[in-house]
């Protein structure tokens, strides 16, 4: 019966996640007061102190990508200090999603965020990496490449059927 | 068996209540996870700056203390 609770939970908890696979040498790390929404983050090495980061969140919605983006946008473009780029539709294992690029004024030098969308079943999927503006060119194709490998739970369910 | 049951049922009404409610919590804030997971990724990255500072400082007190002109002698 203990078994039975245990798997039920597990199954709910579990029925959420998606996987993606972290650019190479890169390792895990937790905020101390880490947002509740964001499952994993991982830290690169840079050549500067600003480390490269990238983040995987998910969110439950009930509007398909376009409409997701559409309320993203309009949050992030409310902070005068983000500039906001939109780079449109982009492949993943999972889904074709959305990449946008904001680039925020910091007084260390400007830094570059580049943000995954992929909506499936309800459930909004994002990857977030930020980089500091001048090593953009030297993670980029990295980064890009992971947020390309992002897939979804129920899909991998179905890969190993 | 009975009790199995009951608590199976207990279980699927009390998370379908939740999933009702995140719902509900989640369709006014809809995107704002995106912009909590920019900051958290500027913040992760922006440790590493912390850590310089902190350590920058570290050498120069250590360094002001082995300064050999800072000691004063008194006769």
């Amino acid at each position: 019966m203990r078994l039975l609770l245990c798997l039920a939970i597990f199954s709910i908890a579990y029925a959420q996640n998606g996987h993606f696979t972290p650019p190479s040498g890169w390792e895990v790390a937790q905020l101390k007061k880490p947002t509740p929404e964001i499952k994993v983050c991982y830290v690169g090495k840079g050549s500067s102190d600003f480390r490269p980061s990238i983040n995987f969140a998910t969110e439950e919605v009930d509007v398909p990508l376009k409409e997701y983006v559409k309320a993203v946008k309009e949050i992030q473009k409310g902070d005068p200090k983000i500039k906001w780029r939109d780079l449109g539709k982009f492949p993943m294992k999972g889904g074709v999603g959305h990449l946008i690029e904001m680039t925020q004024a910091n007084p260390r030098g400007e830094i570059k965020i580049l943000q995954a969308y992929l909506v499936v079943d309800q459930m909004a999927y994002i990857l977030t990496a930020s980089v500091a503006k001048e090593e953009l060119s030297k993670f980029q194709g990295e980064i890009l490449k992971s947020f390309a490998s992002l897939t979804v739970q129920n899909q991998i369910e179905g890969e190993h059927e | 068996m009975k009790k199995c049951l009951l608590i199976l049922l207990s279980l699927s009404i009390c998370t379908t209540a939740f999933a009702q409610e995140s719902r509900d919590a989640r369709r006014t804030r809809r995107g704002q996870t995106a912009g909590y997971a920019s900051r958290d990724a500027t913040v992760l990255s922006m440790m590493g700056w912390g850590v310089g500072i902190a350590v920058g400082i570290a050498v120069l007190c250590a360094l002001l203390d082995n300064n050999p002109s800072s000691t004063t002698t008194t006769h």
